[in-house]
């Protein structure tokens, strides 16, 4: 379980001025939870996303990984095992020069067995589809591919939670499918708890949890249905609906009526046959 | 363009030279220099010849990719031939105007341009024969000893192996700013060297931007998946000398052992 209490950050611009970036930030997330944050440019979900492997320390409040503090030094080490981060840019977090190497980089670090490492390294490729690329360095892999590689790289350390920083904002449709796929497979199968940090709404509808941040505070939380209720919110801190939403809206502007509102389009699909 | 420039020539085969230990291949091509240029006799680079050919045979690299890599050495080649042969006192076999060719000038111009050729074969066969991660682990293997003297080994060949992980996406990134730039009216090929360099310019502002953003954002993924430097790391491949290691290992030492003694004796 991952709790953040009463976290503060802010960044100081030079002696006198600053940047509040996080402001009384309280969340909670349970062990095999989908959980997406959704915000929009600079309201903070970075610097969130950074306190939960101690890349940022607490300046105030806390964060506690399965009870560990983030906060104290000597526990650093332990808690970036424990918490996975696969950042945007699939170019700047490839370390190795292929990506059986960059896979064995986070094992090396860790000081796992050398002997063992091989065998870690394809039961994570394999998860993320990249089991028969072990070989291929980056700039002969797609985006979407380098990008679970990413995840792979990460998943090869044995994390019990992942935190992802729009990790599919640099990707083609093709390879944002790809990614999401891999998560939600990761989720269910395997019961790996995930934080998906993201600005494309259709990402989110899956998830068990929806955090809506704006200027560093947290105006929304609940599911995706309770969450994207609050059209009105929404629109006041600039956040689109869902696609299907979107079109449910518009075809509610047109004078038909649904029974329920939907965030999926096999959900849209459902209600409008039942229409006629 | 750009594109087409190739680091290292690395060629996958499943060749006995390819199993070495990198450590192996890089203290033999060191002795390989040293050697080459203690030797001064015909017969004796017979002996060379044969040793550099079963080399390559064993490597299993197409003899045409050797052969390739020595053109852009040949003008230095044939420079320091030149010199040799015209600037080298001794008997007079030929001369004309200032210019004067000596006995002793052909036999080291001969013997420069045969030491050359060899030692060009013989380190091209190691950068052929070896990755460059794994001959980045070769020399952080070497220097690993002089860690007591505070020589920062593993800093060195993390740093050399993030540059060749970063030489393709650099020179990708190359491509795009100049594209870019031309397509704003840049022009990269006229006027003289000077206007050249100029224009450069609005690709290396840029081009160093980007390369920061990636070196902060970098280490940051870095430190995420739990880097610390060298302490309490394991290696994915660790280098190990088998057998065979050993004994070429030994070879090689005898010989130029003996091949410095001789020098010394002589
Ligand atoms: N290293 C830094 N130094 C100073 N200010 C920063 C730094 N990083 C971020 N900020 C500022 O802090 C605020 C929050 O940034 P943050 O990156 O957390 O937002 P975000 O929600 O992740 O935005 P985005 O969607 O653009 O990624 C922004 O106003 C940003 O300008
Ligand atoms: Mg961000």
């Amino acid at each position: 379980m991952i709790k953040i209490i009463d976290l503060d950050h802010e960044y100081r611009k030079d002696n006198n001025t600053s940047i509040k970036t996080l402001n009384k930030v309280n969340i909670e997330i349970k062990k095999g939870e989908f959980v997406s944050i959704i915000g929009h440019n600079g309201s903070g979900k970075s610097t969130l996303a950074k306190h939960l492997n101690g890349l940022i320390i607490p300046q105030k409040g806390e964060v506690l990984i399965d009870d560990i503090k983030v906060s104290e030094d000597h526990n650093i080490w332990e808690i970036r095992r424990k918490v996975g981060m696969v950042f945007q840019n699939p170019d700047n977090q490839f370390v190795g020069g292929t990506i059986e190497e960059d896979m064995a980089f986070g094992l090396e670090n860790i000081g796992f067995p050398s002997k063992d490492m091989m065998g870690r390294i394809e039961y994570a490729a394999n998860k993320v589809g990249m089991g028969n690329f072990l070989k291929r360095p980056p700039h002969k892999l797609s985006g979407g591919q380098k990008q679970r590689s990413a995840i792979g790289s990460v998943l090869a350390m044995e994390p019990d939670y992942l935190v992802l920083d729009e990790p599919t904002s640099m990707l083609d449709p093709k390879g944002r499918k790809e990614v999401i796929e891999v998560l939600r497979e990761l989720n269910k199968k395997d019961k790996m708890t995930i934080i998906l940090i993201t600005h494309f709404m259709d990402e989110v509808v899956y998830s068990d949890k929806v955090i809506v941040m704006d200027m560093g505070n947290i105006v929304l939380q609940g599911t995706p249905k309770e969450v994207f209720h609050n059209k009105e919110m929404l629109a006041q801190i600039n956040l689109e609906l869902p696609k299907a939403a979107i079109l449910q809206e518009l075809l509610k502007a047109k004078g038909i009526n649904f029974k329920d509102e939907v965030l999926t389009k096999e959900d849209l699909v459902e209600e409008i046959w039942q229409l006629f | 363009m750009i594109k087409d420039i190739t680091i290292g020539q690395y060629i996958y085969k499943d060749s006995f030279v390819h199993k070495l230990d990198p450590r192996t291949k890089i203290l033999i091509s060191m002795f390989f220099m040293f050697g080459i240029f203690l030797i001064n006799n015909i017969t004796e680079y017979v002996y060379v010849l044969l040793l550099t050919a079963m080399t390559i045979y064993m490597s299993q690299i197409p003899l045409m990719k050797i052969i390739k890599g020595l053109k852009p050495i040949l003008p230095l080649m044939i420079l320091t031939v030149i010199m040799n042969a015209f600037f080298t006192s001794g008997t007079t076999l030929f001369s004309w105007a200032f210019i004067r060719i000596t006995r002793e000038g052909l036999y080291l111009a001969g013997f420069m341009g045969i030491r050359i050729f060899f030692l060009i074969i013989f380190t091209s066969l190691l950068t052929l024969t070896t990755s460059p991660i794994t001959l980045t682990n070769g020399i952080e293997g070497l220097l690993t000893p002089l860690k007591k003297f505070k020589v920062p080994a593993h800093e060195i060949a993390m740093m050399m192996s993030i540059a060749l992980r970063f030489i393709p996406t650099l020179i990708d990134e190359t491509d795009k700013i100049m594209k870019a730039q031309k397509a704003r009216g840049a022009d990269f090929e006229s006027g003289n060297i000077i206007k050249k360099t100029k224009s450069l310019v609005p690709i290396l502002i840029p081009l160093f931007i980007s390369a920061f953003t990636r070196a902060d954002e970098l280490a940051m993924a870095m430190e995420a998946r739990g880097y610390r430097g060298d302490e309490g790391r394991t290696k994915f491949k660790e280098l190990k000398y088998r057998l065979a290691d050993k004994v070429i290992l030994f070879l090689f030492a005898v010989l130029l052992v003996f091949l410095i003694i001789r020098k010394i004796a002589l």
